[in-house]
């Protein structure tokens, strides 16, 4: 019973922080993002049994990314989870795909979500240098500097001689190269 | 890169998501009419035209590509979201495609066997089959370039229907030019026309599409 009352918590605050976060809150979008990474750690483990937690932890982060890409195909007059369980299923299935694995996921689970067990985030497994090393030197020096060295914006963009739009689209970009990257990592 | 190191750079990213639907009608629309334009001038418009679009029979020119073009295109539409799993649309334009296919197999017995043949190649296959792929070339390749934004669940149907979409709307197109108003003509090239833009979206989609 418990656990229903927070499943159902959550609910209503995930479709209103992404609300909000499409109306530009980025407090609210990070804060979005962090109560999800969990959640869709719970799901992807509960469902790649025989996987390392390196190997699901990739998997949670390219599901992270397909959200943050993705969003604008989120309908806000729906709850959020039911197609953040979506994306997360495609992003599980692909990544046994990728495995030459097939696996089945009931597209209609949302409803019970695992929890996942508070613990600290595992590393992925595909070496993040090597991937952001592959992408254009620009966008690679950014993507380092924000997250591997953990500078705001504002930093990033004096380091790198970036304008604050010019850093905007670049990040962008980069995202989206990175996405494309990961995507065909392995396959 | 842990998780908790990603969080904040996608939150940094405020880029807002861009719409797909109307871009798709925009930009996919313009190169269509652009496309459009170019075929007719080269082309012409048959002289004929209001007469012929008021002729039930030759009306289903328009009628059967638009009907099938329509609904296909609300299905890619839909076909964006990742949580779509069903599009009962489709079911319309397979009718409108089933229903064709049952008038060209009327059309088909009730033609002597000696005129069937004739009666089938006509006299501007190649023209047609030309113009319908090469109109929907530059639209079919825009709409699914912004369709890349979307997070189909299924990228090969998705791209199937923005080919069937836009091949409809090339084959009505190019009806505006085409005289040949015989069913047994227009029923088997058109079909083919729409079907092999179809097929290339298809194909083009299950490599562009994934996400």
């Amino acid at each position: 019973m418990q656990d229903e009352k927070t499943v159902s918590a959550h609910k209503s605050d995930w479709s209103e922080l992404m609300r909000a976060a499409l109306h530009g809150d980025a407090a609210a979008y990070r804060r979005l993002l962090a109560e999800m990474a969990p959640v869709l750690r719970g799901i992807v483990r509960s469902r790649a049994s025989g996987m390392g937690s390196d190997w699901c932890e990739d998997v949670v982060q390219d599901t992270l990314m397909a959200i943050h890409l993705k969003r604008g195909t989120w309908n806000p007059e729906l709850p959020l989870r039911p197609w953040v369980y979506a994306i997360t299923r495609h992003k599980v299935i692909d990544a046994f795909r990728r495995n030459g694995r097939e696996i089945s996921m009931p597209v209609d689970a949302f409803a019970d979500l695992p929890q996942a067990e508070p613990e600290t985030d595992p590393m992925e497994s595909r070496d993040a240098e090597t991937l952001i090393d592959r992408l254009p030197e620009r966008d690679a020096a950014l993507l380092r500097c924000l997250a591997l060295d953990g500078h705001g914006n504002d930093e990033c963009g004096r380091r790198l001689g970036l304008a604050p739009g010019a850093l905007r689209v670049a990040l962008h970009r980069a995202l989206k190269r990175l996405a494309a990257i990961r995507r065909e990592e392995g396959l | 890169m842990r998780t908790d190191q990603l969080i904040p750079v996608l939150a940094f990213d405020d880029t807002p998501p861009r719409p797909i639907a109307p871009r798709i009608l925009g930009m996919a629309g313009l190169w269509l009419m652009a496309a459009a334009a170019i075929a007719l001038l080269i082309l012409g418009i048959r002289e004929d035209l209001l007469q012929a679009m008021s002729t039930p029979v030759t009306a289903m020119k328009w009628v059967l590509p638009l009907g099938s073009a329509i609904p296909a295109l609300l299905a890619a539409m839909a076909l964006t979201r990742p949580v779509t799993l069903r599009v009962p649309i489709l079911w319309t334009a397979a009718a409108v495609g089933a229903a064709a296919a049952l008038w060209l197999l009327l059309s088909i017995m009730g033609t002597p066997a000696d005129q069937l043949m004739p009666g089938i190649r006509g006299n501007s296959r190649v023209v047609c089959l030309t113009s319908i792929i090469g109109i929907s070339i530059l639209p079919l390749g825009t709409a699914l370039w912004v369709l890349r934004d979307g997070a189909s669940p299924a990228p090969g149907l998705s791209g199937a229907c923005t080919g069937l979409a836009v091949g409809g709307f090339a084959a009505a197109i190019y009806a505006l030019h085409c005289n040949e108003d015989a069913p047994l003509f227009f029923l088997v090239w058109y079909s083919l026309g729409i079907l092999i833009v179809g097929a290339i979206g298809a194909i083009a989609g299950r490599r562009l599409l994934r996400w």
